[in-house]
């Protein structure tokens, strides 16, 4: 093939100057207005599916943020013991056996996806804020574990955390099958 | 202040009177506002989502929702467009789907998702058909970096603040980006 060889310049400019305004194929503002209306009710009353949304996800933040923390509580106390014993074969097979459950699950929540936008706001807010603190822990922990792979403590918390993803991923599972059930 | 420029101010302040009737509650001043911005929405809500017309049709839907929700806070100190644009940034980085797609990708598919792309190309399309292409294969944050640096025009501090890596970082996806939609257009 002889394709062109863009300078530098070129190909900027050329990404600079794809429009930055495209029409969609349909007018979205009728599934828009649609649940704006559906949004009135949740000012008036405690009472609805916007009640229950946002109360299944709210457990599911307190849930698991709750959970990070008490996990957190009991963090210290075990680090002070100061353990630096090299995992032993249970704990190794248990953690392969919890990724491995985790990654399966994980793989089939990528697969089914979640109806989120058909959410209230505000659920889907709260859920991504646990969300992001189940990664930020994930994040965190695994850090640690490139660092100090030995680590007991750190390795029982990676499984905690994995649980708590696990358990997660459940209730998104749930929360999804209802809010499609009430599309 | 955002950098992005979403376009000059409606005349006679109508965008700001608008914004004032739809905190009020005012669906149809709302729709206006939805009427001047959808189509900048939806261009960059397609390319962070790798030209997937449905779900930029649920993300677009799903940031002017949250604006609804949001107006309350908007100040003015931008205009509702550079604040919509913003919103709508993070609606659509944040979105779980196009999240588990960047786990996919990044993790099993990274380079050959570049190849693949290429492979599939067709030169007799124009450059900027090609372009499109090239950038809705790479991967989710080279992608996410260079739409908005290059088209968007924002800046990286801008950037790493919505998508929450450093800013170094940012400069590092967009320098790869560039490279690998070089790549692609040439190969």
């Amino acid at each position: 093939m002889n394709n062109p060889v863009y300078s530098e310049q070129e190909l900027r400019k050329a990404i600079h100057d794809l429009p930055v305004s495209l029409r969609p194929e349909r007018d979205l503002w009728p599934g828009i207005a649609r649940r704006l209306t559906a949004h009135e009710p949740r000012r008036q009353a405690d009472s609805g599916s916007a009640w229950r949304h946002q109360a299944i996800a709210a457990s599911v933040a307190i849930a698991f943020v709750a959970g990070l923390l008490i996990g957190q509580k009991t963090g210290p106390a075990e680090q002070q013991s100061g353990e630096t014993l090299p995992p032993n074969l249970a704990m190794q097979a248990t953690m392969k056996a919890s990724e491995r459950e985790y990654q399966a699950a994980f793989r089939e929540f990528i697969a089914v996806g979640a109806a989120t936008t058909f959410l209230e706001t505000q659920a889907v807010e709260n859920i991504e804020n646990s969300r992001a603190e189940l990664q930020q822990a994930e994040s965190a922990l695994l850090a640690a574990l490139r660092d100090y792979p030995e680590k007991t403590y750190l390795n029982q918390k990676l499984l905690d955390l994995r649980a708590q993803q696990l358990g997660f991923m459940k209730q998104m599972a749930m929360l999804d099958q209802f809010s499609r059930r009430k599309i | 202040m955002s950098s992005v420029d979403t376009g000059p101010a409606v005349e006679g302040g109508d965008e700001i009177s608008w914004v004032e009737k739809a905190r009020g509650g005012d669906a149809p001043a709302f729709e206006k506002l939805y009427r001047k911005h959808c189509d900048r929405i939806y261009a960059l809500c397609w390319r962070l989502c790798g030209r997937d017309a449905g779900l930029a049709e649920d993300l677009v839907q799903e940031a002017f929702l949250r604006a609804w929700n949001k107006l309350h806070l908007f100040r003015g100190e931008s205009s509702f467009g550079t604040w919509m644009h913003r919103l709508a940034a993070n609606v659509a980085l944040s979105d779980r789907r196009i999240r588990m797609r960047r786990v996919a990708r990044e993790i099993l598919m990274d380079e050959a998702v570049v190849r693949t792309a290429i492979g599939a190309r067709d030169i007799t399309q124009g450059l900027r058909s090609d372009l499109e292409q090239a950038i809705s294969q790479l991967p989710e944050r080279a992608r996410s970096v260079l739409i908005l640096y290059d088209i968007e025009g924002y800046q990286h501090a801008e950037i790493a603040e919505i998508t929450g890596m450093a800013v170094g970082t940012s400069k590092a996806q967009l320098h790869r980006a560039r490279k690998l939609v070089r790549e692609a257009l040439e190969s």
